[in-house]
């Protein structure tokens, strides 16, 4: 099985009842033992692709994928980006498309639960496209405003 | 007063079903109130009755007056119990309620308009010598005579909306560049939370320790104070953590501070379960804040420590009963702390985060509360607070109340949605939080949570292990497994000692 979590890619294979390979070295899940205990018991809640696991006192995000999609993730360029932190909606659109925009500055805000969070530029370029308009509703995923870094400008 | 026999709560989550379970035992009928975005909540179920009162925003359900007292007409209840938040504070709700025939559980209507006008409650106490901090909440409220009274009071400057509460709305400003620049939105934001946009200066008083005093008070004019509760770890403004006894008081510092939480609220000529807070500097002088009044969410901590149950108490006050104990009845006892679990994601900015709880397992063990609003399947809507539950635990001392919360807080399994869980261990954790040196900013002295690191491989090998042992599921349904050891399905050898 393929997942993704923290930004890597791992390819998890089992070999047995309680033995697995983990990128290619061999792992023993170990909970099929005697001394298993709260500190190794993993708990998993699985929807479609998006797996929520808490495993020795974290909690992790990860996400199922197929090869295919594996090996283009390796190879994905990182982009200006922005996708909203949380669901919720955009009252104030601060950016145009073709705008300059500094490190830091605000593009946009999105409130949800009475709070305003702004998104702000992560680098130094320009608005390349911009996704939403005020009173749009927004989730996490798609990106709502992309900047094409400045290239005379290293983050 | 005749006897409660049936109460709406106005109200939802976790302190919803903190009313309701108080009610139960005390073999009240409870009537809830939900919005759309709350038809599957816990708190519907489990009151006895239950009635939809409005869209998903709170602005058209839990803030509307009239459809709450319109549900309460056709539940025919004899009281209403406001919880926190909403419109726990608001006095014309208290008035409303009276005046349509049923006991608000909590103070009359001019006490909850005097306490929530930060001003006259400011004079109103410094009549009776509770001291206050220096500041401005004059009616000229134009960009230059807020930015000259600034001035006069001196940096660093708190901005706070006048109709304020909860931490809302706050800002801390350094500079009189920095105040400038923060004016407008901190007016916008006050608009938005509470429909006014009066702001009021205070001088920031430097690292100070938040400690409030709970208040009872019946209505033959008897009030008794149930100690302090220190909640000094907060972010934003927001209490995180809360405990009692706070480790910053003596007993005479603890004597003058209890009798001024008691004073503050005679002044007000209080009735019912109120708090009083003051910020505490390092020299141990103290100023009054603002008066709650209403149950605090940190309540438990209390009840803890003394063994009683405040909700119980504010509706037999409600029926008119005097209080049934004298102040020197009153003796904690060991140490409590609470821990706030919020829907929020410590990993980017603490970004609420709404969605389907998909498996929620609270903690258990000894001297372990886990008041929740929610539970496995649970929606945790976008429109409201991001608390979802509080775990509270205690112990002789502080050091076992503070091991308690670790542990129970390493129990409590939430999966679905980001929460505060690790962030909140962090915090109980650390240096200042273990020595008990703590104020108001100590979150930016702890730091941020580390980055998200990744899983050990043989983590990722046991949440593969769960997840194929998980029936395969599609975006409707959420498959939940547990790797549960199983010494009999072992193939490596072992014997029993």
């Amino acid at each position: 099985m393929r997942v993704k979590v923290a930004g890597h890619v791992h390819n998890v294979v089992r070999k047995s009842a309680t033995e697995f390979e983990v990128d290619g070295v061999p792992v023993s899940a170990g909970s099929a033992s005697v001394h298993a205990t709260r500190h190794t018991r993993a708990f998993v809640a699985r929807e479609g692709d998006r797996v929520f696991a808490q495993v020795g006192g974290r909690n992790y995000r990860l996400t199922v994928m197929t090869r295919a999609a594996a090996e283009a993730a390796e190879h994905a360029p990182m982009q200006g980006e922005l996708e909203a932190p949380m669901p919720g909606r955009v009252t104030r659109v601060a950016v145009a498309v073709g705008d300059a925009v500094k490190r830091g500055q605000e593009l946009i805000v999105v409130e949800a639960m009475k709070m305003e969070n702004a998104l702000v530029a992560p680098t130094d370029g320009v608005v390349r496209s911009l996704a939403v308009k005020v009173g749009d509703m927004v989730a996490p995923g798609p990106a709502l405003v992309v900047i094409e870094p400045d290239p005379e400008s290293a983050s | 007063m005749p006897p409660i026999r049936s109460v709406l709560i106005a109200n939802r989550g976790e302190i919803a079903l903190r009313v309701i379970r108080t009610c139960r035992a005390m073999g009240i009928r409870t009537v809830a109130v939900y919005s759309e975005a709350d038809a599957e909540a816990l708190h519907v179920r489990e009151a006895d009755a239950a009635r939809l009162i409005g869209k998903a925003p709170s602005s058209e359900s839990y803030l509307r007056i009239d459809r709450i007292l319109e549900a309460a007409k056709e539940a025919s209840v004899d009281a209403i119990h406001p919880g926190y938040g909403f419109l726990s504070q608001n006095g014309d709700f208290a008035d409303a309620c009276a005046s349509a025939g049923f006991t608000f559980i909590g103070p009359k209507g001019d006490v909850h308009r005097l306490m929530g006008d930060k001003k006259a409650a400011r004079q109103q106490v410094q009549k009776f010598a509770v001291p206050v901090v220096p500041g401005y909440d004059g009616e000229d409220q134009s960009d230059a005579r807020l930015a000259a009274e600034a001035s006069r009071i001196g940096f660093p400057l708190m901005i706070k909306p006048s109709r304020g509460g909860g931490g809302k709305g706050m800002h801390v400003t350094n500079s009189a560049a920095e105040f400038e620049a923060v004016l407008p939105r901190a007016r916008r934001e006050s608009l938005s939370s509470f429909g006014s946009d009066f702001l009021v200066l205070e001088r920031f008083v430097s690292k100070p320790r938040h400690v409030e005093v709970q208040v009872l008070f019946d209505q033959h004019g008897k009030g008794v104070h149930l100690f302090e509760r220190e909640c000094s770890v907060q972010r934003r403004h927001q209490k995180v953590l809360e405990e009692t006894p706070s480790v910053a008081l003596d007993a005479d510092l603890r004597q003058r501070l209890c009798a001024a939480g008691v004073a503050a609220a005679a002044a007000a000529n209080y009735t019912n379960a109120g708090t009083v807070e003051f910020l505490l500097d390092s020299s141990g002088e103290f100023y009054f804040l603002e008066m709650n009044t209403r149950l605090q969410v940190e309540h438990p901590v209390t009840e803890m420590t003394l063994g009683i149950d405040l909700v119980r108490l504010q509706i037999e006050i409600s029926e008119g009963k005097p209080l049934p104990f004298e102040q020197w009845q009153l003796n904690p006892r060991g140490h409590a702390i609470e821990a706030r679990l919020n829907a929020e994601d410590p990993h980017h900015h603490d970004a609420p985060s709404p969605g389907r709880i998909l498996h929620f397992e609270p903690p258990h063990g000894p001297f372990v509360r886990c008041d929740s609003g929610v539970a496995t399947g649970s929606v945790v809507p976008e429109y409201y607070d991001p608390m979802i539950a509080k775990i509270i635990a205690s112990g002789p001392t502080r050091d076992a109340a503070r091991a308690a919360l670790i542990e129970a807080l390493r129990d409590l399994v939430v999966l679905g949605i980001a929460t505060n869980r690790e962030k909140l261990i962090q915090i109980l954790e650390s240096e200042p939080f273990r020595s008990g040196r703590i104020h108001t900013g100590v979150l930016d002295e702890i730091g941020p949570l580390p980055a998200e690191a990744p899983p050990s491989a043989e983590d990722l090998a046991r949440i593969v292990e769960a997840l194929e042992a998980a029936p395969s599921a599609n975006g409707a349904t959420a498959a939940v497994a547990e790797t549960v050891p199983d010494p009999w399905a072992a193939t490596s050898s072992w014997r029993l000692a």
